[in-house]
């Protein structure tokens, strides 16, 4: 077995043993990176030389003084702000945007002995699910490369897919960390919110976003986020939950676990494939010992609109930063003020950035901001009380990722369809639970994700779940034996 | 409910977002359906619903008052392409 098609508890395992040593794994991560990344594009940024100087100071630490993620490579989503590192969101506004500080979760990867190799491509600022609006490349779907990889954490599932790195970091607003690991066949995890810091994570909606981890199996996710959780001083809206050890129930049988299926989730708009995949993920947990009933969701069917409302109205405030003076595009030529602020947003957004923002901007404004965004919070309560009803009976919500597999770069999702997409991501986000996908099969040599909703600070009866179904259908290895141009 | 060229001139000024007369024709359509779609939302019952603001309902979060960990002036301008004086350089625009 290669070193880059191996798991990151492999990998890990082979580099305490002394196996292999950290430079010759970040070796091997570059070049791999050198021979698919020209097909995939994920990456913006690549950090050989830093990474190989840092490779060589892990080599030299004692024994003692190694971290959980020692050695291990990691791919970053280039909306995560890295010292000295550029960091562009894909965005022509941050083109050359050199951060001079760490995010927390950087800091806590440092410290965990991990090595960056890079950032990876993403949707301009977040906002999209196929990361065709960045403003760099697009990036391709490691299985087929005519399609997207999903977005917005588009680079990250396709650089982990591809087996460049085993672990990433991407970011999750309305579903863009599950969408794309759904549509790369991996792991990625949205955890609660305020599980993870989001100092140093550029702020697109504040009380939705969540950095989370993306992998090829379920124990990598688990340390991952190990790794990378806790209440930071620098982030107001970080949890004071205790950080508990994610994989201690990882094994564990789900006999007698109570799991909750919304028929909203199964309803029209899901592809055929996708439901039957999905169906047949729902009997083999059934065969694990768990009990499986129809819930309902009334509100959910609300989730896009919501979700549109706000995000786009919280976006409108946090992009007012975005004015040319201090970093980020700055428009020449300009006569006046309010013409430098003008000039420098419009150069610097994209299409898709500037209509969010218009639209917040009106959702915003006196006339609208009672009826339209206020009433939109109002009924993100109802939809976040309607699932925290659900988990009163039960452990676990279940359900596709996306209401198809990976479409071609040149199409659009539309009607119910792209509305399915959203109901089935975003309530998670509204109500701040953990949500997570993990592969359940392939249609037509594209991976389906299943995705599972647990209750707030629950990840580790999550990891638990997608842990036994992972080894009941030994899922990981299939997909590694077929995933032929994936990891070819 | 319409969105009209003027309607996109007027929320950009707001938003400090130079929009062209191609915006305009670009945006208003794509606003237009944006405004339709959520409208929906404008009809629902939420009588006695509070309004939902945070992903995770913390109160006021405090820390002693005393300053740590603050980047220096230098390191804070390491990065901005023209400074003076510990300032970072910007067009005479007044």
């Amino acid at each position: 077995m290669t070193i880059m098609n191996q798991t990151a508890a492999q990998l890990r395992q082979a580099l305490q043993a002394g196996d292999v040593t950290v430079q010759e794994v970040v070796a091997a991560s570059f070049e791999r990176l050198e021979k698919v990344d020209p097909q995939i594009q994920a990456f913006i940024t690549v950090t050989k030389e830093e990474a190989m100087k840092r490779a060589e100071e892990l080599d030299a630490l004692d024994a003692s003084a190694r971290g959980p993620l020692f050695g291990l490579p990691i791919a970053v989503k280039d909306n995560i702000v890295t010292k000295g590192v550029k960091t562009t969101c894909a965005s022509r506004m941050l083109e050359n945007f050199i951060p001079v500080y760490d995010a927390t979760v950087m800091n806590k990867l440092e410290e965990a002995g991990a090595v960056m190799i890079g950032k990876v491509n993403m949707d301009e600022f977040a906002m999209g699910s196929t990361t065709t609006t960045s403003y760099f490349f697009e990036t391709k779907n490691p299985w087929d490369v005519t399609k997207v990889p999903g977005g917005s954490s588009g680079g990250s599932a396709a650089a982990v897919a591809a087996g460049i790195a085993p672990f990433a970091l991407g970011s999750d607003t309305g579903g863009s960390i599950r969408q794309p690991a759904a549509f790369c066949g991996i792991v990625g995890m949205k955890p609660t919110y305020g599980r993870v810091s989001r100092l140093g994570l550029v702020a697109f909606a504040s009380s939705l976003d969540q950095i989370g981890p993306m992998t090829r199996t379920v124990e990598d996710n688990a340390m991952l986020l190990q790794a990378i959780a806790g209440e930071d001083m620098y982030d107001a809206s970080s949890a004071a939950e205790d950080v508990p050890n994610f994989s201690e129930k990882i094994g564990q049988s789900i006999e007698g676990l109570k799991i909750a299926v919304p028929k909203e989730f199964l309803g029209e708009g899901v592809a055929a494939d996708v439901k039957a995949s999905v169906e047949a993920a729902i009997e083999q947990l059934k065969e694990l010992g768990a009990t499986v009933e129809e819930v309902s969701l009334p509100h959910a069917k609300y989730a896009s609109e919501v979700y549109y409302v706000i995000a786009s109205a919280e976006a409108s405030s946090n992009f007012s930063r975005y004015d040319g003076i201090r970093y980020g595009h700055r428009a020449e030529g300009v006569e006046n003020l309010s013409e430098l602020y003008r000039q420098s947003r419009k150069e610097g957004f994209g299409e898709e950035v500037k209509k969010r923002l218009l639209f917040g901007t009106y959702a915003l404004s006196a006339k609208h901001h009672e009826p339209l965004y206020v009433q939109a919070q109002k009924v993100r309560r109802l939809i976040a009380e309607e699932l925290a009803s659900v988990f009163e009976s039960y452990d676990v919500i279940v359900g596709p990722t996306a209401a198809t597999t990976a479409y071609g770069l040149d199409e659009k999702q539309e009607g119910l369809t792209a509305y399915m997409n959203d109901v089935l991501t975003i309530p998670a986000n509204l109500a701040g639970l953990p949500a997570m996908s993990v592969p359940c099969g392939l249609s037509e040599g594209l991976p389906v994700g299943l995705q599972l909703i647990g209750k707030h600070f629950d990840e580790a009866t999550l990891y638990q779940v997608a842990a036994a179904y992972e080894e009941k259908t030994s899922l990981y290895e299939q997909l590694q034996a077929l995933s032929g141009g994936a990891n070819a | 409910m319409t969105f009209t060229k003027e309607d996109v001139l007027y929320f950009a000024e707001f938003a400090h977002i130079g929009v062209d007369e191609a915006d305009q024709q670009l945006f208003a359509p794509q606003l237009e359906e944006l405004v339709q779609f959520t409208n929906v939302l404008r009809e629902i019952d939420t009588e006695g619903v509070a309004p939902m603001t945070h992903g995770l309902q913390r109160v006021n979060v405090m820390r002693e008052d005393e300053p740590n960990n603050v980047l220096s002036r230098d390191e804070m301008l390491s990065t901005v392409e023209e400074k003076a004086d510990g300032m970072i350089v910007v067009p005479n625009t007044f």
